[in-house]
């Protein structure tokens, strides 16, 4: 075979090589990013999670106050049971959900479920504030958050009577 | 020849290291990302804890129909600690629990129902600061784990502050619950 033969293959072998090569890093990438956009789909529905959450402890309709200041992490009783629905009796909705405000809390908690349970001192208790599933959902994302519960009518002298509880909110995707 | 072939041959050794490293770079950062979400959570998880904690009435049948936060409970341990003099003599299950134990059951008992069920671990401290100065004193110190010979929350972990309670004239008490992973 003559030098110019050589050479040439010389040069088809590196070639072939180096596109080898360029192929295993196609195929590595395209494998990280999938990996990463499936792990970013996750953050953004912890993130949805945790705004829905902070939206429902935020709420005027719901939220604690003392002489017209806002207490932190603190759901009033006495404002939240007529708004929940009852939590055995899945065909009465809650307020968050009949067809008057329907649209206006869905933009606002999109398709989520929205639970407050009360550990101690009463009896376990549950309430669902909103419950509207996602059709065809494949992942729920729960977070919790401990809340105070206040019932001003419970306590003695006349001051008000604080519970232990958690706010769960599960948003579908 | 042969020099001209390897010296393509370093080349292609060259480009193979070259990727190498551009990988290893790229996974790195993709492995040091902050997990935003984590940290935010177990902070929130703190404060709310211990801002539920403290303002908690307790049962009506376990320290009389007063029916005290927990916070005067854990006042009622600081000045009087595990004596007879104790204002409350709270009762579980039948059985007659001073304040400090009472407290201390009670909290675990919470916190187990709510930061270790969600997969988290805690540490829970209350400390007093005595008027006269010096260093604060350990009052009630738990944690996740039900060994005392092991703390827990001892590197990475979220505080909810320094919640103060005042105790008369006699000090201050400090208490401080951990959030970790």
């Amino acid at each position: 075979m003559n030098r110019g033969q050589m050479q040439s293959t010389e040069t088809i072998a590196v070639l072939f090589i180096f596109f080898i090569l360029i192929l295993f890093a196609i195929i590595f990438y395209y494998n990280y990013q999938k990996v990463a956009l499936t792990e970013k789909q996750e953050e953004l529905l912890g993130s949805r999670a945790i705004d829905t959450a902070t939206r429902v402890l935020f709420l005027p309709e719901i939220k604690c106050t003392n002489r017209e200041t806002p207490e932190d992490n603190c759901i009033d009783l006495l404002k939240m049971r007529p708004l929940a629905a009852v939590a055995s009796l899945t065909e009465s909705p809650s307020y968050f959900e009949n067809s008057d405000n329907k649209e206006y809390y869905f933009q606002l908690f999109s398709y989520a479920k929205i639970t407050v349970k009360q550990l101690y001192p009463s009896d376990e208790s549950e309430w669902v504030l909103y419950d509207v599933e996602k059709p065809n959902w494949h992942k729920k994302e729960p977070t919790s958050f401990i809340v105070r519960l206040k019932d001003e009518t419970a306590g003695v002298n006349g001051q008000p009577k604080y519970s232990f509880g958690y706010l769960q909110v599960e948003v579908y995707s | 020849m042969n020099q001209r072939g390897q010296t393509e041959m370093i080349g292609l050794v060259v480009i193979v290291i070259l990727i190498t490293l551009g990988l290893l770079f790229l996974a790195q950062f993709a492995l040091n990302e902050k997990p935003e979400k984590k940290i935010f959570t177990r902070k929130e998880l703190a404060y709310s804890g211990m801002s539920a904690i403290l303002k908690t009435s307790v049962r009506p049948e376990e320290c009389g129909t007063f029916q005290p936060q927990l916070e005067i409970i854990l006042q009622d341990c600081a000045l009087y600690g595990d004596s007879s003099n104790s204002i409350y003599q709270c009762q579980r299950e039948g059985q007659i629990e001073e304040s400090c134990a009472f407290f201390q059951t009670t909290v675990k008992e919470l916190l187990d129902a709510t930061v270790k069920k969600w997969g988290k671990k805690y540490w829970f401290e209350s400390r007093i600061i005595r008027v006269q100065g010096g260093n604060p004193d350990p009052l009630i110190t738990f944690s996740s784990n039900n060994n005392p010979d092991i703390p827990e929350c001892q590197g990475e972990r979220d505080s909810s502050g320094l919640f103060p309670l005042r105790i008369g004239d006699a000090g201050l008490i400090e208490s401080e619950l951990y959030v970790c992973d």
